[in-house]
């Protein structure tokens, strides 16, 4: 038997709290909440993986220092100015160089992480999203099998889901 | 709000564990050591190696001190929530400025061994530096400061004391507290910037009169401040550790804490750097020496190295990380650390420019010495800890920040 998407539809988050920690307890195999705001209380309860994006970040950063020391160090050395006796490689004006770089690359490379990682922009909305979850509900979404169906169900509705729908 | 008589009893718990505990004789043991270190110094060969240990404890102290009270302040002003476990830990170093401002009076007899320019007047800024103006201003500037402080403390406890002995909610005070916090904390904000720039000029950079950076007075209450955000990481991170608080302080304030030290690294960090490279570019010997003499020439320059790594890039590298920022036991050692590294760059930016020798003045006498201030400033604050409330119970920010806390964790 296929397993069923169950989308219990919330008020107020306090129920979509409860109904998430009864939920999440009998771990069901997949779990999707939406929220229209963002909510510490999610984070801590649903405990998401440390995002990938960070690596992104710091390759992008990394780059930027690199790079930025690298080109002024370089260009330096191409196209050697004398000025006021001082070596043609200097570290302390180039800081600034690798410093701009590094905030640059970084936040570039931020932003790419962000677009390969996140889905983003989402072109295939998923079938359990509703328009409401941006406007004034929460939901929550749990893929689970056949026989659990019914159980999950009074699980949702017993926390207080307005709706109850299977997708 | 509520009056959650757990709540109550936490706020007082510690009273009767700092009234059992030896910590304060143990401080105040470390105050007389220093003190005896202090006069021997003094009195022997070279009075000059105590007194310049002395400024260099003196302006480290008092910057830590009010830049705790700062701190709270802030917190005050940007009506932030997270913070109000911890504000009474930091307002609470107002009590060392008095102590402070004493301390600097007493520098007044020590003045010829550690100010050139009462030796060698510099004719051109004669009309600022002399001795009894630079006294007076200095001294009426670290009492307002201190005024202030405690002001802003002691407004802030009376509204905990008062939830305390009432029996029920009093509508109508909080509010005309927060408003007075308000005015106090603006104050102290925008005097503590002018005031210790004017302080770090007079205080330190007037040891070698003849150099100059304008911004060498934002350098000095930046890396103040940055020396009190670790101070307040150390204290919150020990109370976290021993005491009855854990409940309240939680990682996330740890986390919050790291973040500010971070930034406040950078910042202190950037202004130095700031300063460096216009100094550099510049290329004039009458402002490169002072760079030149710390950081090329020895015994100074593993010192300012050493700087360098224990109060910028062992933060920086450290509080990248997340996790190690929420950990209290990391924290403590991050903050004892830049503590450390503070105090170092104030050792580096009072005594070159007066140790005339090759030698490195660090020795057994000036470790006692720093002790003997350490003590001092434990003593005082722990003496002021012991009779006010630990948390503000007063403050309706800090029930609106444990509701935020509980909320949904049912």
């Amino acid at each position: 038997m296929k397993p069923v998407s169950l989308v219990g539809v919330f008020a107020h988050f306090d129920e979509l709290m409860e109904a998430l920690q009864k939920v999440k307890e009998k771990k069901p195999e997949r779990l999707v909440v939406y929220s229209p705001v963002p909510h510490h209380k999610l984070e801590e309860i649903l405990e998401p993986k440390p995002s990938p994006v960070r690596y992104f970040a710091l390759a992008g950063a990394l780059t930027g220092l690199f790079g930025g020391f690298g080109l002024a160090i370089w260009s330096s050395l191409k196209w050697g100015l004398i000025t006021g006796g001082k070596p043609i490689v200097s570290i302390p004006p180039f800081i600034v160089v690798g410093f701009e770089l590094t905030i640059l690359f970084g936040a570039l490379a931020t932003l790419v992480g962000l677009i390969l990682t996140h889905q983003f922009p989402a072109y295939k909305i998923p079938g359990t999203y509703d328009a409401r979850f941006s406007v004034d509900r929460f939901g929550l979404a749990v893929r689970v099998s056949q026989e659990q169906r019914n159980e999950f169900e009074a699980i949702l509705k017993s926390a207080g889901a307005e709706e109850v729908h299977v997708r | 709000m509520f009056a959650n008589p757990e709540i109550i009893q936490d706020a007082q718990s510690h009273r009767e564990k700092l009234a059992r505990s030896p910590i304060r004789w143990i401080f105040l043991g470390l105050f007389f050591i220093g003190l005896a270190a202090f006069l021997a110094g003094t009195l022997g060969d070279t009075p000059q190696r105590a007194w310049q240990v002395y400024l260099v404890n003196l302006v480290f102290f008092l910057g830590v001190a009010q830049g705790m009270v700062v701190f709270a302040a802030a917190l005050q002003l940007t009506s932030a929530r997270w913070g109000r476990p911890i504000k009474r830990l930091a307002e609470n170093g107002a009590v060392f400025l008095p102590v402070g401002a004493v301390l600097l009076a007493v520098l007044y007899l020590g003045r010829e061994q550690i100010f050139p320019w009462i030796a060698h007047p510099v004719p051109e800024k004669q009309a600022w530096l002399n001795v009894p103006f630079f006294f007076v201003r200095d001294l009426v500037m670290v009492a307002i400061l201190a005024g202030l402080s405690l002001a802003f403390l002691r407004t802030s406890v009376r509204a905990d004391e008062a939830r305390l002995s009432a029996s029920g909610p009093d509508s109508k005070k909080p509010n005309s507290i927060a408003q007075k916090l308000s005015v106090w904390g603006t104050l102290l904000a925008v005097l503590y910037a002018i005031f210790f720039s004017l302080l770090g000029f007079d205080l330190i950079m007037s040891l070698d009169p003849h150099w100059y950076s304008t911004l060498f007075g934002a350098y000095f209450f930046i890396t103040s401040f940055f020396a009190a955000l670790a101070a307040v990481v150390v204290i919150v991170s020990l109370v976290h550790k021993i005491g009855p608080l854990s409940q309240y302080i939680r990682g996330s304030q740890f986390h919050d804490l790291g973040k500010l030290l971070f930034g406040f690294a950078i910042v202190s960090g950037d202004f130095f750097y700031s300063q460096f490279l216009v100094i550099w570019y510049g290329n004039i010997p009458e402002e490169t020496r002072y760079v030149i003499l710390r950081l090329r020439e020895m015994p100074w320059k593993p010192l300012s190295y050493a700087v360098l790594f224990v109060a910028f890039v062992i933060p920086f590298v450290v509080l990248l990380s997340r996790k190690l920022k929420q950990k209290p036991g990391w924290m403590l050692a991050l903050g004892g650390l830049v503590l450390a590294g503070v105090w170092l760059e104030k050792f580096l930016l009072v005594v070159p420019s007066i140790w005339p020798q090759g030698s490195l003045p660090l020795g057994p006498m000036e470790m006692l010495i720093s002790l003997g201030f350490l003590g001092l400033f434990g003593a005082v604050y722990l003496w002021n800890l012991a009779r006010v409330p630990i948390l503000p119970v007063g403050d309706p920010l800090f029930h609106e920040y444990l509701e935020h806390v509980n909320e949904g964790s049912h």
